[in-house]
Parts: structure tokens; sequence; C-alpha cells
């Protein structure tokens, strides 16, 4: 947890979404200091994903601050919040999909104001190239890296659903920000893969990302996070190590129990 | 016989820098445009009031028009190019605030239909329904060229002038620039959640549509030395759009490719039919089913167009460790026949 001395680098203050009569999000307070590795757990449509949405500006919240790096971002669009460090990656992965896995990878790479119309007629295309070639490199060595390298020139909508997974972690890694939702990364990858990814959300981590992971899998959560915040309709019920919320009967109730059972 | 030749020419080129225009709005942008006629439009009119003298009120000029600057050829067609990209600016700004297609379809068909209805009713803005006519042939003041000179040198021009679109279009294509309004069209949701600003992109692949398509009304306009609300209709900009379907969304190639089939060579094959039969108005309607069930046949059997979207690709083979300094990215024509959503190409390079 982080010191209390130091400002946290996200505070969440009474956040709510609903949906109709479906209360998604309902007052949920937390904080993410600088540097941490937390993990945001919960039983099935607890909110948690719409908690992202929410932070990265994809959904609009009823009511609730969003207090990122000093600033309120509760309401900018997403654009601005990703420009001010914060990046997510996708439940259900958003590949673009008539472009080559390599474009996917290249767009994840922060543009600096770089694509626009004039830049692209004035500056000539040897100039462009040479201007890419660190992002291209760069990309290159991500898709390596995640397996996606022998499918870097095909479509990528032929890649396959745990393909996908791979690439929405890639794209993370690419953007490199303050702050990473990874929205369950692991899900629908093979076990040699997962590992692969755990040990590039240690990378993130090392590179000084903070990161907040949801994630079902708790004895990876265990081994991975710091902390964790367990949700449970709409609201933050505990936080604290996994370890000690093991004992909570509010965990115990609502989540731990049934995964227990389950 | 080639006159007639030249003529279809001429069109035909114009006409693939029309379609050109068409493919950045709805082939890269991916926004059906119903006002892309008006665009067209605006860049023709501009073209002429900028280039024509001051109309005289005498009886001699039976129309009356704005402006009559008598500007030379070139600035008068880059601006036209300029006033249309504008325009197109201040629609897009309204049509694409919201998102929804047919809130966009909506609002580009009604400002076609008041550019129609201001351009026929005000007699003194651009001559009502008489049009403005009167212009002499560009550039013919320095070349002095007889008419069938003339004609080469204007198809040259044409065919010129498509060149540069195609060569501007597809550096715009391949930069930063179009990479990303190709992500917003794919995915606008992960694109914003990347840094994308939607509604500016769009804004400006919209805007630059627009500009296309005023360059060639320009070049219209200067080709038939006269203009009127006639010339130009919903009709046309379907067509347009059919050629991007058939030649291939998003590929400049493909677009010109369905256009000199859907515009040139479709109506030269129905002029054919009348002289089997004895029926003379049997021509057109044979071409239009043939082009309607083409474009059927079409989307059924080749979703994707004649050619395929193109993509970057790297060509340095190994791995990532061991690509070398040369730069690597280039764009490749799809390798593969198959259709969006048809197969995959890893899946056709296995079994080829
Ligand atoms: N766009 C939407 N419209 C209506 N209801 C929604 C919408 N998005 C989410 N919900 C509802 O909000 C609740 C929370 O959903 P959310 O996706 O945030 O759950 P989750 O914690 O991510 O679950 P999971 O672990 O299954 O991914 C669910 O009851 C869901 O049905
Ligand atoms: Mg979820």
């Amino acid at each position: 947890m982080h010191d209390g001395t130091q400002a946290p680098l996200l505070e969440v203050r009474g956040l709510r979404k609903h949906f109709g009569g479906v209360k998604a999000v309902d007052g949920c307070d937390f904080e993410v200091g600088t540097g941490e590795m937390v993990g945001l757990i919960g039983p099935n449509g607890a909110g948690k994903s719409t908690v992202v949405e929410l932070l990265s500006g994809l959904l609009k919240p009823d009511a609730g601050t969003v207090l990122f790096d000093g600033r309120e971002i509760q309401g900018l669009p997403p654009h601005r919040i990703f420009a001010a460090g914060l990046s997510r990656c996708f439940q259900l992965a958003k590949p673009w999909g008539r472009l080559s896995v390599l474009e996917n990878l290249l767009i994840a790479i922060p543009p600096e104001g770089k694509d626009t119309i004039w830049r692209a007629l004035l500056t000539p295309p040897s100039r462009t190239r040479a201007a890419e070639r660190a992002s291209r490199e760069r990309a290159l060595a991500v898709a390596e890296q995640y397996r996606l390298h022998p499918l870097r020139n095909d479509y990528a909508y032929t890649l396959s659903g745990g393909q996908r997974r791979l690439l929405e972690f890639a794209r993370i890694a690419l953007a490199r920000p303050k702050l990473a939702l990874l929205d369950e990364p692991m899900a629908g990858v093979n076990p040699v893969l997962q590992v692969e990814i755990e040990r590039g959300i240690r990378n993130l981590v090392e590179d000084g990302t903070t990161v907040l992971l949801i994630e079902h899998n708790l004895g990876f959560v265990e081994r991975i996070c710091d902390r964790v915040i367990v949700m449970v309709e709409g609201r933050v019920a505990a936080t604290g190590s996994l370890a000690e919320l093991r004992d909570n009967p509010i965990v115990q109730d609502a989540y731990l129990g049934v995964v227990g059972a389950a | 016989m080639i006159q007639y030749t030249v003529t279809v020419c001429t069109v035909g080129a114009i006409t693939a820098i029309l379609v050109l225009g068409v493919n950045v709005s709805w082939g890269w942008v991916g926004q059906i445009d119903l006002a892309y006629y008006a665009y067209v439009a605006i860049g023709a009119y501009a073209a002429m009031v900028l280039e024509l003298p001051k109309a005289h009120p005498a009886p001699t000029t039976p129309n009356s028009y704005i402006l009559g600057l008598h500007w030379p050829f070139i600035p008068s067609v880059l601006a036209a190019t300029a006033v249309g990209g504008a325009a197109a600016l201040v629609v897009g700004a309204i049509a694409l605030r919201r998102l929804r297609g047919d809130y966009i379809a909506i609002i580009t068909a009604c400002t076609a239909l008041m550019l129609t209805a201001v351009t026929s009713v005000d007699n003194h803005l651009v001559g009502g329904y008489i049009g403005i006519y009167g212009l002499a042939e560009p550039l013919n003041s320095t070349f002095h060229l007889g008419p069938t000179g003339y004609s080469y040198f204007y198809l040259g021009l044409c065919i010129f002038c498509l060149l540069l679109a195609y060569l501007v279009l597809e550096r715009i294509y391949k930069s930063p620039f179009g990479r990303s309004l190709r992500a917003v069209r794919e995915n606008d949701t992960a694109a914003a959640a990347f840094g994308r600003n939607l509604f500016w992109l769009r804004l400006r692949g919209y805007a630059l549509g627009g500009a296309v398509g005023a360059f060639g009304g320009a070049l219209f306009a200067n080709y038939l030395l006269a203009w009127n609300p006639a010339s130009w209709n919903l009709t046309e900009v379907t067509l347009l759009i059919a050629g991007v379907v058939v030649g291939g969304q998003a590929n400049s190639r493909g677009v010109i490719i369905g256009s000199v089939l859907i515009e040139s060579a479709l109506p030269q094959i129905s002029q054919l039919f009348p002289l089997l039969t004895s029926n003379s108005t049997i021509g057109p309607s044979i071409a239009s089913i043939l082009g309607a069930s083409g474009i059927i046949l079409m989307l059924r059997f080749r979703p994707g167009g004649i050619l395929r979207e193109r993509r970057a690709v790297d060509r340095t083979g190994g791995p990532a460790s061991l690509v070398p300094e040369v730069p690597a990215v280039s764009f490749a024509r799809p390798r593969t026949a198959t259709g969006v959503g048809v197969g995959t190409s890893r899946e056709v390079e296995r079994d080829a």
C-alpha cells in the first residue's frame, strides 16, 4: 500500500453508474498508489469492467470523481485520458480487423501529434519511414515476445481468440502508460503464454507503470499483486492483502466461498 | 471515333478522381456521404465564378453570377479545391457530432438538397436553373491549340491530375494519419482508448474527401465549360459508391478500376445492345440490370471488392532481434484473393 505521504496516482470517490435499474457501479471508492500492483476481484457482474470503462472515459459516470495524477478526469473524452497516461485493455478483445497486426501494434504507440494530413503531405515517405523505425523495432520486439511475430503481416481479423488477447496485452506494453487497467488479460491464453504475460506485467511495473489487474484466478492474483480490492455489487467490499481477506466473512460470502465451492 | 474515345477517356479520368474522393469518406472514414455531389458542384461553381470575367448586364450574356474575378485556371482550381474542403469541414462539423449512420446520412442528404435549391432558385448567385456557361478553354490562351489538339491536351491534363490525386492520397493513406483514420473505422472504441480524437480525425478525413470532390468538380466544369444544377445528382453519387464497393473499399487502385468498369465501360457496352434489337431504349436498361447484378454478385462472392485493402507489412522475415537497420515496412497488395471475413490469409497460404 502507498505510504500516505505521497498523493495516490488514482483516487476514485463515490463513482456511480446505473444502467436503468441495474446498479453496475454504486458508490465505489478506492485508491491506487504510484508503482503499486493492485488486483481488482469480485464475482461476475460485480461492476469491475464497468469501473474500467468509467475510468478510461468510454462511459460517463452518473456521479463521483476520479483524480488521476492530480487531475480530475471524470467525464473527459477517452483520448484525453489516454494522453494523460491511463490506458486499458478490453475484456472482449478489440483489434483493428482490416489492419495488419504490425499496424495494430504501431497504433498503440502514442502518436504525439504526428498523425496530421500536413505532415503526411510534406514529409517524404523515406523520412516518415526513418522516423518510424524506432517505433517499428519496438513493435516487432514486443510481437516477438508475445509470439505474434509470425503473424505480424496478417490482417488482425484472422487472429484466434487467444492471439487477440495477446495483441490486447501487447498494445498496452507498447503504450507504456502511467497506469494500466488490465481487464482479464489471461482469459483464454494458454498456460505457457500466461507465464509470458505474467512476466510482461512484472516488466510493466518495473518500467514504472502502475497496474490495476482484474483477474479471476486468485492464485495468480496472490502471486503478483501487492494488495487486492474486492468489489461486490458495485461497491468495494474490502481491500487488503489476499491472505488477510481470505478470512474476511464478507469476502468469503460474496466471493471466495463461491469460488472455493466451484 | 477517336474524338469519341478521347471524350470517354477524359470523363473517365475525371470520374476516377471523383471516386477517389468518395473512397476517402466511405472507404477510409467509413461514412456514407450523400452530400458528396454538393462538394463536386461547389468545386465546379467556385472554379467558374473565379475564372469567368464579370457578367455584363447586356443581352448577350443571358445569365448572371457573383464574383467574376477572371482568375487564371490553376489558382482557380486550387482555390475551388480549398472551398470544397472548407464546405465539407462545416457540414462535417455538424454531421459527425453524433456518430450514428442514419443521422449522418440525413444531414448530408439535406445539405445536398439545400445546395441544389439555393443554386437553382437564385438567378444572381450562379445563374439559377440555367447555370453558368461561356468559360473559355482553360490554358488555351497560352497554347492556341485547335479543337482536336485541345481535346488531347485536356485529356492529358486530366490524366495528370488523376495521377497527382492518386499519389497524394496514397501518401496520406500510408501515413500515420491514414493509419489512425482506418483504425477509427475498424473499431472506434479501441481507437479512442488509444488516444485518437474520433471527431477530429473523422472531420479531417471527411474534409479531405470533400476537397478531392471539389477538385474533380473544378476539372469537370473546365471541361464542360458550363455548369448547372442538373449537371450532377444523387444517382451519380450512388454510382461512385458502387464503384468503391466493386473496386475494393479503401484501395485507391481498386476503386479507380471499379469506377472505370461501372461508369465508363458499362455505358459503352450498353450502346451495343440497340444494334442487336430494334428497340432503342433497351440498351440503357440492360446496362442498369447488368450493373446492378454485378454489384450484387460482387457483394455476395467477393465482399472485399476487386482489390483488397492494403496493409503495412514487415518483410524482414527473421525474428525481431535480427531485424537489420534497413527500413522494413512496405505496403503490400494482398497476396490472397479472399474477401473480408471469408477466410484467413494464413489458411489460404497454408492450403496453397
Ligand atoms: N452497457 C450496459 N448496459 C446495461 N447493463 C450493463 C452494461 N454494462 C454492464 N452492465 C451490467 O452491469 C453489471 C456489471 O457488469 P460488469 O461488466 O462491470 O461486470 P464484471 O464485474 O466485469 O463481471 P465479469 O467478471 O463477468 O467480467 C452487470 O450486471 C451487467 O449486466
Ligand atoms: Mg468484466
